[in-house]
């Protein structure tokens, strides 16, 4: 779609029909065994017999994956995790350059449920900003920034949520991207007193079902949760950054 | 012809050789969705301490060429808790339950190891031997001696079968295990990981939160094979092979150097149907190569 980013439609009637936004996958880049991993990739949005993924290729997996053919089986598992939850009052979405993957699927529901949601959409330059078009196709209301200043506000997200924050009142915040970005999304939301704010948290991945305890994420009652478990979408409470 | 999987080690029988390891796993239950546990051999259960383990800070894994490297820390309930929370969905697996047992002094693992052998339901015990001893920081695994003492503890404990984790970390794991045998294992499971670390040249950082880890995943296939074969010619207890098992292929590599069952984990991670995979292709081998039972393949290496 740009340099280092891919869409793929796989087909399976199953595992579309019962994915919920913000669950994931563990899916195999290639058969046998190198790499070794599955790999965590949420649900970028859902049709009747297909889904697709929406992922940057950061390593050897998703390098791996990018230059699968058309065609070919993928193996993958799921869906697995908890999803974004419902959440009363007008929705604020906020994505972080490749974090607007599970955003889309979540924004087409929400605009089913008659919800009127607003996307916020960071990333370092416009060409970056991929799929900002189907937003604006499920007339979800959609503003940009980029680092450079190239399309949109000239600066972050978070700047720009903080703006968009303090011009209306939302109900939820749902986000996702880096950590960084998640843990100033999660402090604005708690200074506009925003009711809920949910966020999707990507970690490093073993089982994807909550046996090997690989993906932790600190819990702020102490200890540690996991991601692929009893996340990947958390309430911001849940966690400490 | 029908192919006798069963076999039996210390006591204690399994319809098949092949065994979940521990901290793969879970509790056998995490996996319900995409493994039948009743078809295998056994599962061994997650390390359990005396007390809580909130376990180490994230990131706690990464891959590595042929691999993955982890620094969970021991993560678990505590005894109690798994008592009260666990134990009756381990019960009701339907397969032979190993419970991996870890500590800090000799007392922690007696204490585990007596309260459990009250409850039902539990099969055998595995003790993770490579935990660092607080009075001195050795690990127990790492020394004959301190091995010695702990089984030999334990081993006042239960009536049920004992088993023994050995580490590769340490100079001399052919004497680490003969003390296990001597002071009363019935069997010995080897290998656990390998130190290891990982470092991310851009931050100069650790990868891991901990910054080193135990290595696991075919990477250390052959140096685990080895040691099944140097270990289990020189103990009269029947020992378990594990290290890197991504087929039927490597699962009979390690009978065939000696062990009498073996433990995938790492492999889990990458193919949920994989144990099954490797019981169904070791009776396959069998049938092609006219072998009546399973057990009779146990050391059978060829060294003519």
């Amino acid at each position: 779609m740009c340099e280092d980013i891919y869409r793929v439609r796989i087909t399976s009637r199953k595992m579309s029909g019962e994915a919920a936004p913000g669950q994931f996958l563990m899916l195999k880049s290639s058969p046998g065994f190198d790499p070794l991993l599955r790999r965590p990739l949420s649900f970028h949005e859902t049709y009747d017999d297909s889904f697709e993924l929406l992922y940057k290729v950061v390593g050897r997996g998703t390098l791996i994956l990018s230059g699968r053919k058309c065609g070919e089986h993928v193996d993958s598992i799921g869906p697995l995790g908890k999803g974004f939850r419902p959440a009363g009052g007008r929705p604020l979405l906020v994505a972080g350059g490749i974090g607007i993957a599970p955003l889309l699927f979540l924004a087409r529901r929400l605009r089913e449920e008659g919800k009127e949601p607003v996307l916020v959409y960071g990333a370092r330059q416009v060409s970056f900003l991929v799929e900002r078009e189907r937003f604006e196709g499920l007339d979800v209301t959609v503003r940009l920034a980029t680092e450079d200043g190239s399309t949109g506000f000239a600066g972050t997200c978070v700047e720009l949520l903080e703006s968009e924050m303090s011009k209306s009142d939302y109900g939820v915040v749902y986000g996702c991207g880096p950590s960084a970005m998640l843990a100033a999304v999660s402090e604005l939301c708690e200074r506009y007193g925003v009711e809920s704010c949910q966020v999707s948290i990507e970690e490093r991945m073993a089982c994807g079902v909550g046996a090997c305890l690989g993906c932790s994420v600190a819990s702020s009652a102490g200890g540690y949760l996991s991601v692929c478990k009893d996340g990947p979408v958390f309430k911001t409470g849940e966690i400490v950054f | 012809m029908s192919v006798d999987m069963e076999v039996t080690l210390g006591g204690l029988s399994l319809r098949n050789p092949v065994v979940l390891a521990s901290g793969t796993c879970g509790y056998g239950t995490e996996y319900c969705d995409l493994l039948d546990v009743t078809r295998l051999g056994g599962i061994v259960t997650k390390g359990l301490t005396l007390r809580k383990r909130e376990g180490n800070a994230p990131p706690r894994i990464a891959e590595t060429p042929c691999g993955i490297i982890n620094s969970v820390g021991l993560e678990n309930v505590g005894l109690d808790l798994f008592i009260e929370q666990k134990l009756e969905a381990v019960r009701g697996l339907n397969t032979k339950v190993f419970i991996n047992v870890a500590g800090s002094t000799v007392d922690d693992y007696v204490r585990v190891v007596s309260r459990l052998s009250r409850e039902d339901g539990i099969d055998a015990f595995e003790l993770n031997v490579s935990c660092p001893n607080v009075e001195d920081g050795l690990m127990f695994g790492a020394d004959p001696g301190l091995t010695y003492t702990l089984v030999s503890e334990v081993r006042k404990e239960t009536a049920l079968p004992l088993f023994v984790k050995l580490s590769p970390n340490t100079s001399d794991i052919l004497q680490v295990g003969v003390s296990a045998v001597e002071a009363g294992a019935d069997g010995l499971s080897l290998i656990n990981t390998l130190h290891g670390m990982v470092i991310d040249v851009e931050t100069r950082k650790p990868v891991l939160g901990n910054e080193t880890g135990g290595l696991s995943g075919p990477a250390l296939r052959p140096v685990a094979v080895y040691y099944v074969r140097l270990i289990s010619r020189s103990v009269r207890v029947p020992v378990i092979g594990m290290g890197g098992i991504m087929s039927w292929r490597d699962a009979l590599e390690f009978i065939l150097a000696g062990a009498w069952a073996v433990q995938v984990g790492t492999g889990l991670f990458s193919d949920p149907g994989l144990p099954l995979a490797i019981v169904e292709g070791l009776a396959d081998y069998c049938e092609r190569h006219g072998v009546e039972r399973i057990a009779d393949l146990v050391g059978e290496i060829d060294v003519s």
